[in-house]
């Protein structure tokens, strides 16, 4: 495990809303094309997180909490941008364990992750803890 | 009328016995009038002729619609001469107070009832109790959608809100004074929002003309609701602009409320039409019917499937074409359905395929199999244009199994030999196996805007697993072309048709004509013959992440000649650094030079080919060893070159190359 937090800080470091410059081991083709994807996506989710209608899930995914606050015209929108992203990042966490030559980490590099999103979400966002909503 | 007018004659006569100053009380165990019944009356008045009076009923059903501690306080009361109340106050749990007046004169009986609901609203009723045909006529504006919607339980949730415009007229008919109601409801800024806010609306607008009459124990009439404008959230489902119509006759006994001649107008779509019958107690469907012809596919797609898809990550297609459908309901679901698609088109977004002239019957049901039939007039897969074919299958709720079929691509076809999919414990599993037929290269090519290519090339694709969005190849796919073959084992195919398809697979490659292929890519002529081998190949996204490959001159007796065109080319590959490097023996002389073997090795890892040759010479590595007269080596020493730029070299002497004759 301890293999698999040095991984997932690695790629936290280039990754992210969160995304930032790095010269990592883990650059596989995969990877990249994941990570432009992601924070390409990222402009649109970042207003979505900040008002509170999406929040960060502890499976290391993203979740519409509530609808409400996203304008109706919007809310198609949203839910497929969430889908995207959700598909990115599940994509990643395997893509990760797989370049690493370890598939069976994949769950825990899933775990890792989303603690390490939660730890690093923006305040005012919302993430997930025991099935709980609480805000950053 | 009857009851509720012997109440009142009581309630005369019982003021004409006492002193017109006594206060007056009466108590009533119910009392009935056209859609209101009353239980618990209890009346207190000063007098006949005026004075304060309060009347109470413990419960009121008004319209079907239950309320409790009815109470009407009047300021001045009298039912001498003329039956009035006035500065009165109408309240029952959950409702008002809200001030009320009302007079009841003459022979006809003449109401008239103004009741203040809020500060701006004001509810007036009219009518004629007496008669042969008596009526009332309630016409308010604005009135809250609150006010209406309390006899729906089931919309609560949902915090439903408009302004609705109400003009309702209650006749009595025949000689048994059946009650007919004829109401007109417009609504404005409408809005409803479930707490998750993923079924919402707002500022809907929409007409509901309801004609109602009592027939014995049920109500039975019409229904029409126009949807004329504003926004709609279903789920994934957003609408806007309205257009839509609503219609239905209908029958609501205790039990059940049966839609029957119901018509759903959706706009730019076509029209539903069907019937419905819905059970009161569980407010849920117990059976409807609803038949569709000539629905726009585009717009359906447009308004109803995209979204769908897009909710789920889904990639998204292009439809065009007309569909008849038919679906049967009952309380347990969706019992069975057919659709039927004519002229029917359908494109992928991202261009991976389209199928043309659609001619499709899908019927399905629950319980058991059904035999459905797709004609395609062409389409492409991907650029590669694939002509007429018909598709059989039987599908049922645990398979889908296809007949086999050829599907002519270009001058051959492909022969699906078996497609079959089923469901084990909750789990769609499926098998494949298909041959493609020896096909014109020239033909492939030039569909693909590739350089021509020579030759033909055919596959056999033996068997081919689906389980767990991984397809799996057992045994080998063999592909042949440039007069040799090329195997692929250990094919797998990760999730693709999700975003990112991963591709594992070892390739053999053998006796691959080296004068075909490098006719073809204008790269310089090479005669002789090619084997290859690539083992854990992986693409992402069909891009190669990894591989080791090691290409090698057959074994066996044939011609081996290099033209200077591909040495150059060779040199070319190298990177500018190169040239020096690559040994040259009468370059400039011949045009052809003879060679041994070539040999040439790449390992790619992170973006980097690491390569090797034949053996190691002067610090570098053998890529040709010369042999004949005049002989020629190539001799590499760049041993880490970058996949992408290698590539981009590759497409450059591909490109620009002339053809060596």
């Amino acid at each position: 495990m301890k293999t698999v937090h040095r991984i997932v800080l690695l790629c936290l470091l280039y990754a992210g809303a969160v995304w930032a410059q790095g010269n990592l081991e883990i650059n596989t083709p995969a990877i990249s094309q994941l990570r432009d994807a992601m924070q390409a996506r990222h402009a649109q989710l970042a207003p979505h997180y900040a008002s509170g209608a999406l929040g960060l899930t502890a499976d290391g995914r993203i979740a519409l909490r509530d609808a409400n606050v996203v304008p109706l015209a919007q809310r198609q929108t949203v839910q497929g941008l969430v889908a995207q992203e959700n598909g990115d990042r599940d994509a990643l966490y395997r893509e990760i364990a797989r370049a690493n030559g370890h598939p069976e980490w994949e769950a825990d590099i899933r775990s890792t992750f989303a603690q390490r999103w939660i730890g690093r979400a923006q305040s005012g966002w919302y993430v997930q803890s025991g099935g709980q909503w609480s805000r950053k | 009328m009857r009851p509720l007018r012997r109440c009142v004659a009581a309630l005369i006569l019982l003021g004409t016995h006492s002193s017109a100053q006594a206060a007056i009380e009466l108590r009533f165990e119910s009392m009935s009038a056209p859609a209101v019944e009353l239980s618990d009356v209890r009346i207190a008045a000063a007098g006949l002729d005026g004075g304060r009076a309060r009347i109470t009923a413990a419960r009121a059903l008004v319209a079907g619609r239950a309320l409790q501690h009815v109470k009407l306080e009047c300021g001045d009361f009298a039912v001498l001469p003329e039956v009035h109340c006035r500065g009165g106050r109408l309240s029952a749990d959950g409702y008002g107070p809200w001030p009320i007046e009302f007079t009841l004169r003459g022979p006809q009986r003449a109401l008239r009832v103004d009741v203040r609901l809020d500060a701006e609203v004001t509810a007036t009723v009219t009518g004629a109790l007496a008669g042969d045909a008596p009526q009332m006529r309630l016409v308010s504006s604005g009135v809250p959608l609150a006010f209406l919607v309390g006899a729906f339980p089931a919309l609560k949730p949902y915090v439903p809100g408009a302004q609705v415009d109400v003009d309702a007229t209650l006749t009595m008919t025949g000689a048994e004074r059946t009650p007919r109601l004829r109401a007109l409801l417009t609504a404005r800024d409408g809005r409803f929002g479930s707490a998750d806010g993923l079924r919402a609306a707002d500022s809907l607008s929409a007409v509901v003309d309801i004609d109602v009459q009592r027939d014995g124990p049920d109500w039975r009439g019409t229904l029409v609701m126009d949807w004329r404008g504003g926004e709609l959230l279903w789920d994934s489902i957003y609408l806007t602009g309205g257009g839509s119509v609503l219609s239905a006759d209908f029958r609501l006994s205790p039990s059940a409320l049966d839609l029957t001649s119901l018509a759903l107008e959706l706009a730019g779509i076509g029209r539903l039409t069907g019937d419905a019958t819905l059970d009161r107690a569980s407010t849920s469907l117990r059976a409807a019917r609803v038949q569709g012809v000539e629905l726009d596919l585009k717009v359906l797609n447009e308004r109803f499937v995209q979204p769908l898809f897009a909710a789920r990550g889904w990639p998204a297609f292009v439809m065009q074409g007309q569909a008849d459908v038919t679906a049967r309901l009952d309380n347990a679901g969706l019992h069975s359905a057919t659709l039927t698609v004519r002229n029917g088109h359908v494109n992928d977004a991202a261009g991976r395929y389209s199928l043309q002239r659609l001619e499709a019957n899908l019927p399905w049901r629950r319980d058991g199999a059904t035999r459905m039939r797709v004609t395609a007039g062409d389409g492409r897969f991907g650029r590669v244009p694939v002509g007429r074919f018909v598709l059989d299958a039987e599908v049922a709720p645990d398979h889908v199994t296809v007949q086999p079929v050829r599907i002519p691509l270009l001058d051959a076809g492909l022969q699906l030999n078996l497609l079959r999919f089923h469901r084990e414990d909750g789990r769609w599993t499926g098998d494949l196996s298909a041959d493609l037929e020896p096909l014109s290269m020239p033909e492939l090519t030039q569909a693909l805007g590739w350089p021509r290519m020579a030759g033909s090339v055919g596959a056999s694709v033996p068997h081919v697993r689906w389980r767990d969005g991984v397809l799996s190849l057992d045994g080998q796919l063999l592909i042949q072309v440039f007069g040799g073959y090329i195997a692929a084992s250990g094919l797998q195919v990760i999730e693709p048709f999700g975003a990112t398809p991963r591709v594992l697979s070892d390739l053999q490659m053998r006796y691959v004509d080296l004068d075909a292929l490098t006719e073809t890519f204008k790269f310089g002529r090479i005669t002789g013959r090619l084997d290859g081998d690539v083992t854990g190949l992986e693409l992402s996204r069909w891009v190669p992440l990894a591989f080791d490959a090691r290409v090698l001159s057959s074994e066996g007796d044939y011609p081996r000649t290099i033209s200077q065109s591909a040495v150059d080319s060779i040199t070319a590959l190298g990177g500018a650094g190169a040239t020096a490097a690559i040994q040259r023996i009468f370059l400039g002389v011949f045009e052809r030079f003879g060679y041994r073997r070539i040999g040439v090795s790449c390992r790619l890892r992170n973006g980097v080919c690491e390569m090797d040759g034949l053996s190691d010479r002067n610090g570098g590595f053998v890529l040709i060893e010369g042999g004949g007269v005049p002989a020629i080596s190539v001799v590499g020493y760049n041993r880490r070159v970058d996949w992408q730029v290698l590539l981009e070299r590759l497409a450059r002497v591909t490109e620009t190359k002339p053809v060596l004759q």
